[in-house]
């Protein structure tokens, strides 16, 4: 019954996404143009650029990555937290990762990127836990391609370095000494690749990183700096929103945390989108 | 309590609601003023069947042969479609002081009286009939009937009263979940009892088919009344009171199927919780699953949780942990139709503060219901463990009785 369900509620979340497509928010523009002090990385606009052979819109482009990303952000959440013999909760943390208005907004309908960092992050962070930890050869092999795809994960969107971090504090299973490596070299591996792919577009070595940490100072949309620190404190909390209301989810699932927090920053995460998109 | 008193008390209360009712009979709404009136000297002017095919109403063509009944009878306008509304409110007070004596083992006919006497004297069903002149009263009474006679096995009445009230207004729909819930943790009825709801509203359409309206008449001003009103936000303070400027024609579909979404995870819930479900329980889910549709559908006005906002008066009564709730969501909608309908500028509070309020008052209901659910699920998986551990005698401990069964096993 609950395979059935799971279904139905994939099928729902597809048709969900499939009818916002062709929405698009005011400031959608400001992320692919590229413009003086953009946030984005050079790795984001290289993928933009390769989902331009396959989509005729980059941006419907990035929308479809955006609902394959939020599926195996939702099934990787399941296969990293969940225990067996639970399946009525997985089932529930299931659909919240899917059906979140969050999850739903912040990829399908404004085409920003967190849901596919977060679903490399995760893939990589599963295979460590599932395949990484067995003592065979094949070990090293996993461990290297779960370090590869979070680098990849962080290189596409700095900001999901947070995301990273968490789970390696909070992590389970491995040395907390190969934890510490794991982040270490992801984060190589991301100022690499964006060093590569930003000479590609004609970027020096410096600009390259120097855009990684660019969301830190700049509005995404104006590129302008922030202008006081409650503007500051506002658009990361707008960067964040998506990690935040997923760890909270995943908090209340483990019983960490009361059910309470994942619903109260749903809210307030979603009200702050509103504001952002004009809708409040 | 001896019967004499029971019915005395019967009597008193139902005065004080029709006098409570009589102090508003002369009020004209806004509602009645601009469409009711209207409609109702249409229907005058033709005189005859014939009316039913002119009429230009937002309201199913059942309301609108009521309406024309109505003009054959002496009254005034106000008046007539006033009555209408108060008949149904008893009507539904009479249906849920039923349920809840039969909620409650110890003192039921005094909760039943209590019922009885908060749900008519109840300020939103006052307002709603007797000031308003709407017409939630009559689907509400036909949905709670619906609800009752599901409840004792009587699936063919209880689904002709579903399709009565569908026929009265759309919104009752908000009670499908509830029917659908019961039918798979009942089991005591087949799915095809769930045809008797068109048949009933087509017999209903009868007169106006053959007036000369077409026989999807029903369906054609259904399809129609959907699409009224394209907004996320219709003055109902519910979730989307904060994201007033979010398009519908890409966020509608969204908003139904988070709705969707929701109430097939709590029917999920409740199924697999196997929990031994009785009346009481059941008047709470319907109150959550009614109260998840006015919170999360897009395009509500301040009328459509009217269902929930009396179901809760009915459940605090059985339930003390729901009567600061339903205190709260009264008071709530309750000013909702005050600045809405009796607008003064000093009674104003913001839309925001209101769905603010809901919002806190839907999100306790369901969470306290669902932690009950919940909890039933892990005694009933901490039996089942018990059992299969122990091997030779099978004991099983059951928690609800503390009752102890010892037999042998293979």
């Amino acid at each position: 019954m609950l395979l059935i369900a799971g279904i139905i509620i994939t099928l729902l979340a597809l048709e969900l996404r499939r009818r916002v497509i062709w929405f698009h928010t005011d400031d959608f523009v400001s992320y692919f143009d590229q413009h003086e002090n953009c946030i984005q990385t050079p790795f984001y606009y290289s993928i933009v650029k390769f989902l331009g052979y396959i989509t005729e819109i980059p941006y419907h482009g990035m929308k479809w990555l955006s609902v394959v990303a939020d599926i195996a952000v939702a099934a990787c959440s399941i296969f990293i937290l969940g225990k067996s013999g639970e399946e009525m909760q997985k089932f529930i943390l299931y659909t919240a990762c899917l059906l979140g208005p969050v999850f739903f907004i912040r990829g399908s309908v404004w085409a920003r990127e967190d849901a596919v960092a977060t679903a490399f992050i995760l893939i990589a962070h599963w295979m460590m836990k599932s395949y990484g930890n067995k003592k065979n050869k094949k070990r090293y092999i996993w461990m290297a391609v779960s370090v590869l795809l979070t680098g990849l994960g962080i290189a596409f969107y700095p900001f999901s370095t947070l995301l990273v971090i968490l789970l390696n504090i909070y992590g389970e299973g491995e040395k907390s000494r190969v934890r510490t490596y794991v982040c270490i070299i992801s984060v190589a591996i991301a100022i690499c690749v964006n060093i590569i792919t930003g000479q590609q577009q004609g970027l020096v070595c410096g600009q390259s990183i120097y855009a990684m940490f660019r969301f830190l100072s700049y509005d995404p949309v104006s590129g302008q700096k922030y202008a006081s620190a409650v503007v500051w404190l506002y658009h990361l909390f707008l960067l964040s929103g998506y990690s935040i209301s997923l760890v909270t989810v995943w908090g209340a699932y483990r019983k960490k945390i009361s059910i309470y927090v994942p619903i109260i920053m749903q809210f307030a995460v979603m009200i702050c989108y509103g504001t952002a998109l004009g809708w409040c | 309590m001896k019967k004499h008193t029971f019915w005395c008390w019967i009597i008193i209360l139902t005065f004080a609601g029709i006098i409570l009712r009589w102090t508003g009979i002369g009020y004209e709404g806004v509602d009645y003023q601009n469409c009711l009136s209207e409609w109702y000297a249409q229907l005058k002017e033709v005189g005859s069947l014939q009316a039913l095919t002119q009429f230009k109403g937002n309201y199913n063509l059942p309301y609108a042969t009521a309406l024309l009944i109505l003009t054959y009878l002496p009254v005034s306008p106000l008046a007539g479609i006033k009555m209408l509304s108060i008949i149904f409110d008893f009507l539904s007070a009479a249906v849920l002081m039923t349920i809840v004596r039969n909620c409650s083992r110890e003192k039921s006919e005094l909760k039943g009286l209590i019922t009885y006497g908060l749900v008519l004297c109840s300020p939103i069903s006052i307002i709603n009939s007797a000031y308003l002149a709407q017409s939630d009263g009559i689907y509400a009474a036909f949905t709670f009937l619906s609800f009752w006679l599901i409840l004792k096995n009587k699936p063919i009445k209880g689904m002709a009263a579903f399709g009565c009230a569908l026929a009265m207004k759309l919104q009752a729909i908000f009670v499908a979940p509830i029917l659908v819930l019961i039918y798979f943790c009942k089991k005591k009825f087949s799915a095809l009892h769930f045809l008797w709801i068109p048949v009933t509203i087509q017999v209903l359409c009868i007169p106006a088919i053959l007036a000369g309206c077409g026989w999807d008449i029903a369906i054609r001003i259904y399809s129609r009344l959907m699409g009224e009103y394209p907004y996320m936000y219709y003055y109902y303070p519910n979730l989307w009171t904060y994201f007033q400027g979010m398009p519908y024609y890409a966020f509608g579909k969204y908003a139904m199927m988070f709705t969707f979404g929701i109430l097939l995870l709590f029917c999920i819930l409740v199924v697999k919780s196997k929990r031994q479900i009785d009346t009481c329980d059941y008047l709470e889910y319907f109150c959550c699953t009614a109260m998840t549709c006015a919170m999360f559908l897009p395009c509500m006005h301040e009328r459509y949780n009217y269902i929930a906002e009396i179901l809760i008066i009915s459940l605090a009564v059985v339930k003390p942990r729901m009567r600061m709730p339903a205190i709260i969501l009264n008071l709530a909608s309750l000013q909702c139709y005050l600045q809405s309908f009796f607008w003064t500028p000093y009674n104003y509070v913001s839309p925001y503060l209101l769905a603010a309020v809901n919002l806190g008052v839907y999100t306790y209901v369901m969470i306290t219901c669902i932690r009950e659910l919940w909890k039933e699920r892990e005694d009933n998986a901490e039996n089942r463990e018990e059992t299969d551990y122990i091997c030779g005698k099978t004991h099983v401990v059951d928690s609800r009785n503390h009752n102890n069964f010892t037999g042998t096993g293979a």
